[in-house]
């Protein structure tokens, strides 16, 4: 049975719209794939924006703790599944110390074989849980805004990657950097092409799918849930879907070059 | 012992049980499947048991509405062997929703007033509903609604003593009691829908709770209407009920 893709959604910066990108694609691609999300962010916003259960006490960390098998926490929702997130891991640095615990989430996803597509979306900060992240992905997409702190945190995922690879713990790529809450003004499209000009230092070029700046995002929201099942006729879900199909075409021209 | 060692030992373990379980006799395997039977909780089930409890306003809102059952969506079965609940597959019974709320059930009214009369075993709203004390909080939103339903919203809300928000609401209240307690997909009154005629249909800002916000997407979806036809469907609904069942009594009756 083949492996599942796991991408990371992760930029060394907060909000960028990670979470939302994170519950975006799992709703997306879950209606043609059989996905699974899985919140590694301490602030559970995957998990709430997603309408998942947030007290059933069977959790990201249960399983990295090995309380629970990993197929014991999954919530079947309406197009993934998710696996929810938890406050306690704001803990850890603390609670995985060891240098060996960055292989924890890696040794999780390898019992699990029955998905196309995973999705893990990533607290801002260096953590442990980011390295675990790091080693357990396939791919990273990169959302960024239009200003300099968000190039920063791009640039941090090179300088990571670099590391982790060189002492040969990750085959992570950068798939892609992605262009979010994209306006129609001259500062967004001087940022588009920053991050052209850096897609070498980087590891990736940037999407041509730009996702564009909507309130329907925090409608969708607090209604938990996705804006493709909120208001799919809404100019962000279109965009996002236009992102899967470049997602899509993206790793399929990676596999052939791979091959 | 590292925790890498802990999520080995722990996924040894279950293997271990899974392969003996597999080895288990007929009669162990029908003795295990009992006691996971009668130790499966109540909210395991998609539609519980409606409340015959003598609380008055028995509509249970803590329901979620992700217990709403959908209709089905020809997608392959997921394998994973998760503890969490599967999809329910099970074949569907179309039902009318003008027998649904005909069915009268004999439930005694334990106090006359609150409960005013019942929409098949679940106890009736009254007029002292009031959207804002909902635990779920509230949202805004607007709708679509025709010149009729407008008109029947201002007034029948006037005559019952309550705000137009909280009337509508109320109407919501009782169709998500409906719909939480039906075992299969909802037919709607194809009359009540061909009233809906939304030319020179009127936009109304109205407060909903985020409950029913939710709810009036799935309650569309499962009669396969717009939700601006649902909006507009409830008042008609509830006209009809009245016409033929009599008027709900107000503050003032």
């Amino acid at each position: 049975m083949k492996k599942p893709t796991v991408i990371m959604i992760s930029v060394e910066k907060g909000g960028t719209g990670k979470t939302t990108v994170a519950l975006e694609l799992c709703s997306t691609f879950g209606k043609d794939y059989k996905v699974l999300g899985i919140d590694l962010d301490p602030q559970m916003n995957l998990t709430m924006y997603a309408g998942a259960d947030e007290k059933t006490g069977k959790t990201l960390k249960n399983v990295l703790d090995a309380d629970i098998l990993i197929e014991d926490s999954i919530q079947h929702l309406k197009d993934f599944d998710l696996i929810p997130g938890d406050k306690k891991l704001a803990n850890a640095s603390k609670l995985y110390g060891d240098a060996d615990d960055i292989y924890l989430l890696k040794d999780a996803l390898e019992d699990i074989n029955d998905y196309d597509f995973i999705f893990l979306d990533s607290a801002p900060a260096r953590s442990p849980l980011l390295y675990m992240e790091y080693v357990a992905s396939d791919y990273i997409i990169a959302p960024t805004e239009c200003d300099d702190g968000s190039i920063e945190g791009l640039l941090e995922i090179g300088e990571d990657i670099s590391r982790f690879k060189k002492h040969g713990q990750t085959h992570v790529e950068v798939l892609g950097t992605l262009m979010n809450k994209m306006e129609n003004t001259a500062m967004h499209k001087n940022s588009y092409e920053d991050l052209q000009t850096l897609a070498d230092k980087i590891g990736g070029k940037p999407f041509k799918t730009k996702i564009r700046k909507s309130i329907v995002a925090s409608e969708a929201k607090t209604m938990r849930e996705s804006i493709n099942d909120y208001k799919p006729s809404n100019n962000v879900a279109l965009d996002f879907r236009n992102l899967k199909d470049e997602i899509i075409e993206r790793l399929q021209e990676r596999e052939n070059s791979n091959n | 012992m590292s925790k890498r060692d802990e999520m080995r030992k722990l996924r040894e373990m279950r293997m271990k049980q899974l392969s003996e379980a597999d080895r288990s006799t007929p009669a162990e395997e029908v003795a295990r499947k009992a006691e996971a039977a009668i130790s499966e909780t109540p909210s395991d089930k998609v539609n519980p048991e409606p409340d015959k409890s003598t609380d008055t306003l028995a509509i249970n809102t803590d329901i979620n509405d992700s217990e709403v059952e959908m209709p089905t969506i020809n997608k392959e079965e997921r394998h994973t062997a998760s503890e969490s609940e599967p999809r329910h597959d099970e074949k569907r019974q179309k039902i009318s929703e003008s027998n649904l709320l005909n069915d009268v059930s004999s439930n005694k009214l334990h106090d006359k007033k609150q409960v005013i009369g019942n929409i098949g075993s679940i106890p009736r709203l009254d007029f002292t509903y009031k959207a804002k004390d909902q635990k779920c909080g509230l949202t805004h939103t607007t709708i679509m609604l025709t010149e009729e339903c407008m008109t029947l919203l201002k007034t029948r809300s006037l005559q019952m003593g309550m705000s137009q928000q909280d009337y509508f609401n109320m109407l919501i209240e009782e169709d998500r009691a409906v719909v939480n307690t039906a075992t299969g997909n909802l037919t709607p009154n194809e009359t009540l829908l061909g009233k809906i005629d939304l030319h020179g249909k009127k936009s109304k800002n109205i407060t909903v709770t985020i409950d029913n916000y939710k709810f009036m997407k799935k309650a569309a979806a499962l009669r396969g209407i717009s939700q601006t036809n649902y909006a507009n469907y409830i008042i008609l609904k509830e006209h009809l009920r009245e016409e033929t069942e009599g008027r709900r009594p107000g503050k003032y009756d």
